[in-house]
């Protein structure tokens, strides 16, 4: 296997430096998403989840060490406290691996374990005896037992499966056997405590897309990166400019509010604005503290801010491609991975308390090989395709997906009428577009999401060539079978009450636009029939999210039913519905 | 009134409204029947327009027949003619679609009044209907763009305050920087208050009325102007190429600390789209000692329905706000969680003129229990407004659309009953009642929105807003009415 790597020429000078360090045959697919450093903090082990691949990138000097085939990709990455060892999760191939070989960076894959569903990260506690494990779509995460031994290979053993009620994405492990679960859409968080087994504590934030958690040093606070959607505001330029449709938060949290039940947690720590008129730094993913402050990665506009705590003093820098993680070495450096340009940027922290920009890194992406697919991908995370880098398709549609908040946009036309977000797994199946379904064309709709919602006058016409064929990609879990009497009588139910008729097909939708007696605030009643897919996936139905269930749908709104159904009919439905 | 004086200190009493019914008889007014019938069919379509426009958005709008008849009777008024004998059941009768018609007709008629010709003017319409409709006024359509550009704080210009230089105590031609707005093009650029205009683009303008000189400084983001100016007492004027951009007018002010006492004051003095913004700027530089923050809203009237939510949004943690209510229906506005400066306490200064959005604000934080007021009742006006267009592309209609209520549903608007009832003092003429002379006369009175700590002598931020240590003085006052002062010193009593 032959590496390409490009070193800038200061890095013998210790000033920040950007490597690139993929396989050039795969160049395009590699997809950093989760590193740990080892112990003298030179190297940096990191898991890719394009390839499968674990590489070592020295931090010294940009070289490739070893980089092993592990599984399909790797979406999460942790050292196991006092050990020689590594857990990798593999999402596409469902496994959990066990590495060691840390200490002498050679690297040997020891026990692989199967997994129920598809990872999406693991944290290990803080005492090093438990792996919590959360997965996509699922609405648990799965604990394990962890039993490190002297020179040997820890033992790992299932423990169980603890219940949210809402799928997860990162993990945080506070004091003891707890660990902090946040939504992968929404804002609600939830305290598991691994040795009762069940959750502890659970909060519901004002914002969504919850992508960084860390604890500070003194463990009194923790750091938690999101966004705030707000439906007083419109797309407007006005308020997308002045950050008001979108704002890019760090919330600082007492950690003993957040272990009180009674708190409430939106009027508990304080909110930081990251975003500023020229620059709203949109999808702010991986934060950790530095020295009285914390730096924070923006996902969509490829930089990193370090902010002061106490006077919010602030200095940006720019870094790779769709920057996500980011670890701290204790002499003053910042190591951040750039999931879509293939590369790690290394940056330099001492100076940041005078507010002193951080020095400008040359990103070391090479070209890329320019699939539509990959291009439309960067472009669905790319911010700076929104005015002022507010946000990007993903501050709205989660991983393509929706978090079920309303947002005031010219989608249907006016403002005025919030509409809830519609996820876009399967999206390019379900035209035409828009509430009204008045958009035959998706790329047209596309190009007036970015012009109205967006604000961008003039998207480029690639760009929205590549979101097309990306967003066709975008796919829904699979139609499950029917394996339950309540399933197949729902089915029944489905055809006898004529559901059909509008949602109509595999897709389960039609294209004209319906009036089902909803009417919103400017009046207009026609909409088109959303697709009845991924149903299980979403938490609010209907145009503006006034249904805050499946069973609500029924009987709260009796959604086109001629006489009510009783309960058991309604739970048939349901059940039917939640298997498409 | 209240929306356009804020304005008018950026574009420079643009448009000097004009109704000047006597000019002398002679000289270029000899035109042709013809061109004076298709003169007065474009005068009544205006006017029809924005009697229509009125009719169908004011919250508590006369009929059309009744304005008809007003506009009529008003300018047959001035040119001093006698009353129309049976006009008003005349218009009465009249179809609907045929009031345009009889409009331009009655004003052909007035054209021959011993008065002298008559010049119709659109925009000076709402003085035209002083006291029949109230609060309305007419613009334009580039002063709408212009209006919305402020709003939403991106205005583009030079970044003055233009007005009238005065010679002997008399407004004369040309003009001077009455004021330079930091940041902006011309403060870049080294130009100082009080700085006269000698040339604009290589041409003098000495004797430009201000309307004309406006005119030239204006123009689109990214293009330039070259002005000269000069002090009154500089020998050698200096000379500036300016950039024009977008120039940010702050509708807050610097904050303003009550030494030890952990309360900083705030003055917010427009609600523009970026003020929450501006507020965020704000909390994130706070002294760390600041426990309380006091949003001064004394000098604050502002009437966008969709800034001020955004506003409530910001300051209020969740909870209804209350309703507010148009023509168009009634909508209950529900604040979403967190606020501002969480962790502190906020306080929130009123008084007289604290009015629209920002009393409906101050009546929810107070209702929700979320701050507590000072200072004095607020002014009762209770309304919000908007511009919407008429069916003439050029004229727009800035109009009271709506009404706010609190969350119990009592509104904060006095109505002119009300108003009357409570006050011995005449009304005053103009299309808005002067709420300070009303104010001064009564006390307390329902409407608008009660202090929860009453202060009825410090209706006024100290100092003038442009002063640095208003802010400092109100939030030591602050401190004091909040018994602060004591609390702040060591304690002694050991505990």
């Amino acid at each position: 296997m032959t590496f390409r790597f490009r070193v800038a020429q200061f890095a013998a000078m210790g000033l920040p430096v950007c490597l690139s360090f993929c396989a050039a045959e795969d160049a395009a697919l590699s997809k950093p998403s989760a590193m740990v450093l080892s112990p003298d903090e030179q190297t940096a082990f990191v898991a890719n989840e394009g390839n499968g691949t674990i590489c070592l990138v020295s931090l010294n000097t940009g070289r490739i060490g070893l980089s092993i085939p592990v599984g399909q990709g790797l979406t999460d990455l942790v050292a196991v406290p006092n050990s020689d060892c590594l857990l990798a999760i593999d999402n596409v191939g469902r496994k959990l691996h066990l590495l060691d070989g840390v200490e002498e960076l050679a690297l040997s894959l020891r026990q692989t374990f199967d997994l129920k569903f598809a990872p999406l990260r693991i944290a290990v506690s803080r005492d090093a005896t438990v792996v919590c494990v959360t997965s996509e779509w699922e609405h648990h995460v799965q604990l394990f037992r962890l039993e490190t031994q002297a020179d040997a290979v820890p033992n790992i053993t299932p423990v169980a499966n603890v219940e949210l009620g809402f799928p997860q994405r990162d993990i945080l492990p506070l004091a003891d056997q707890k660990f902090l679960v946040a939504g992968r859409f929404g804002g609600r968080i939830a305290i598991v405590d691994a040795s009762a087994k069940k959750v502890a504590i659970e909060h519901r934030l004002h914002g969504h897309n919850i992508r960084g958690m860390a604890l500070e040093e003194d463990t009194q606070h923790i750091l938690l990166s999101h966004q705030i959607l707000s439906k007083v505001a419109r797309s407007s330029f006005d308020d997308v400019h002045w950050g008001m449709l979108m704002q890019n938060v760090v919330r600082r949290i007492p950690v003993g509010d957040l272990l009180d039940p009674s708190t409430a947690i939106n009027s508990a720590g304080r909110i930081y604005s990251l975003g500023d008129t020229g620059d709203g730094f949109a999808d702010p993913y991986d934060v950790v503290p530095v020295n009285g402050g914390f730096a924070v990665l923006s996902a969509g506009t490829n930089k990193l801010k370090l902010m002061s705590c106490s006077d919010a003093t602030s200095a940006t820098t720019t870094v790779g491609v769709r920057p996500v993680r980011m670890a701290k070495a204790t002499d003053h450096r910042l190591v951040v991975l750039n999931h879509l340009s293939n590369s790690v940027s290394v940056v330099d922290d001492s100076n940041w308390r005078n507010g002193e920009l951080i020095q400008e890194l040359a990103i070391g992406a090479e070209a890329l090989m320019g699939t539509g697919i990959f291009d439309g991908e960067r472009a669905f995370f790319d911010a700076t395709l929104s005015h002022d880098g507010w946000m990007s398709c993903h501050s709205c549609h989660t991983d393509g997906h929706s978090p079920d908040l309303l947002a005031d946009t010219l989608g249907d036309g006016a403002y005025g009428n919030p509409k809830r977000i519609p996820s876009l797994l399967g999206v390019g199946a379900t035209g035409p577009w828009g509430w009204d379904g008045k958009k035959p064309d998706f790329q047209v709709q596309l190009k007036l999401t970015l012009n109205s919602t967006m604000q961008n006058e003039s998207p480029p016409a690639e760009a929205i060539k590549h979101l097309a064929t990306y967003l066709e990609t975008l796919s829904l879990p699979a139609i499950e079978s029917l394996s339950t009497e309540a399933t197949k009588r729902g089915q029944a139910l489905f055809q006898s009450l004529n559901c059909a008729e509008c949602h109509a097909g595999d897709t389960y939708t039609s294209a004209k636009a319906v009036d089902v007696g909803l009417r919103d605030e400017s009046g207009n009643r026609e909409f088109n029939p959303p697709s009845l897919r991924g149903l299980k996936l979403r938490t609010r139905y209907f145009h503006d999210g006034r249904a805050a269930s499946l069973d609500a749908v029924f009987e709260e709104f009796t959604h086109q039913l001629k006489q009510p159904l009783d309960k058991k009919q309604r739970d048939d439905l349901t059940s039917f519905l939640l298997t498409l | 009134m209240f929306v356009r004086c804020r304005v008018l200190i950026v574009v420079a009493l643009f448009f000097a409204p004009s109704m000047s019914a006597a000019q002398p008889p002679d000289g270029t007014a000899l035109e042709g029947d013809t061109a004076l019938s298709s003169k007065n069919d474009t005068a009544a379509r205006e006017l029809m327009a924005i009697i229509d426009a009125v009719v169908e958005h004011h919250i508590n709008p006369p009929t059309r027949q009744q304005l008809v008849l007003e506009t009529l009777c008003r300018l047959n008024a001035r040119v001093k003619r006698p009353a129309i004998p049976g006009l008003a059941n005349h218009i009465s009768r009249a179809h609907p679609e045929a009031l345009e018609m009889l409009l331009a007709e009655e004003l052909g008629r007035m054209h021959e009044g011993p008065g002298g010709k008559l010049e119709i003017n659109a925009i000076a319409m709402p003085q035209l209907l002083d006291g029949v409709v109230d609060g309305f006024s007419v613009i334009t359509a580039e002063q709408s763009r212009i209006d919305r550009q402020l709003a939403a704080n991106l205005y583009v210009g030079i970044g003055i305050q233009l007005s009238s230089p005065m010679v002997n105590g008399k407004r004369s031609r040309g003009g001077v920087m009455q004021r330079v707005f930091p940041g902006g093009p011309a403060d870049k650029a080294g130009a100082k208050d009080g700085d006269f205009f000698v040339e604009v683009d290589g041409k003098p303008v000495g004797r430009l009325s201000i309307a004309a000189l406006v005119e030239r400084l204006r123009g689109p983001r990214g293009s330039t102007v070259e002005i000269v100016v000069k002090q009154p007492d500089e020998e050698t004027p200096r000379t500036y190429k300016l950039t024009r951009d977008i120039v940010p007018i702050a509708s807050v002010s610097p904050v303003g600390y009550s030494d030890d006492h952990g309360v900083a004051c705030i003055q917010i003095n427009q609600v523009k789209s970026s003020t929450v913004h501006e507020l965020r700027e704000i909390e994130a530089s706070l002294d760390s000692a600041t426990e309380v923050v006091a949003l001064d809203f004394r000098a604050l009237g502002d009437f966008d329905l969709h800034n001020g939510k955004l506003l409530a949004n910001a300051l209020i943690d969740g909870g209804l706000v209350g309703t507010a209510e148009s023509v168009s229906g009634s909508e209950k506005f529900t604040a979403e969680p967190s606020r501002l400066f969480t962790g502190r306490e906020l306080v929130v200064l009123i008084g007289p003129d604290t009015i629209g959005t920002p009393e409906w604000i101050a009546a929810a934080l107070q209702d929700l229990q979320q701050a507590k007021l000072l200072g004095a009742p607020t002014s009762g006006h209770g309304q919000f407004i908007e511009t919407v267009e008429t069916s003439v592309p050029d004229l727009l209609v800035t109009i009271p659309i709506g009404r706010l209520r609190r969350a119990n549903g009592v509104s904060l608007q006095l109505t002119t009953d009300e108003r009357k009832s409570l006050t011995k003092i005449e009304m005053p003429k103009s299309t808005f009642f002067d709420f300070k002379s009303i104010t001064a006369a009564l006390d307390p009175r329902p409407g608008g929105v009660q202090p929860d700590i009453g202060d009825i002598s410090w209706t006024k931020p100290s100092g003038g807003r442009d002063s640095e240590s208003a802010p400092a003085m109100t939030a030591k006052r602050v401190a004091r009415l909040l018994n602060r002062e004591t609390a702040a010193t060591p304690a002694e009593s050991g505990q």
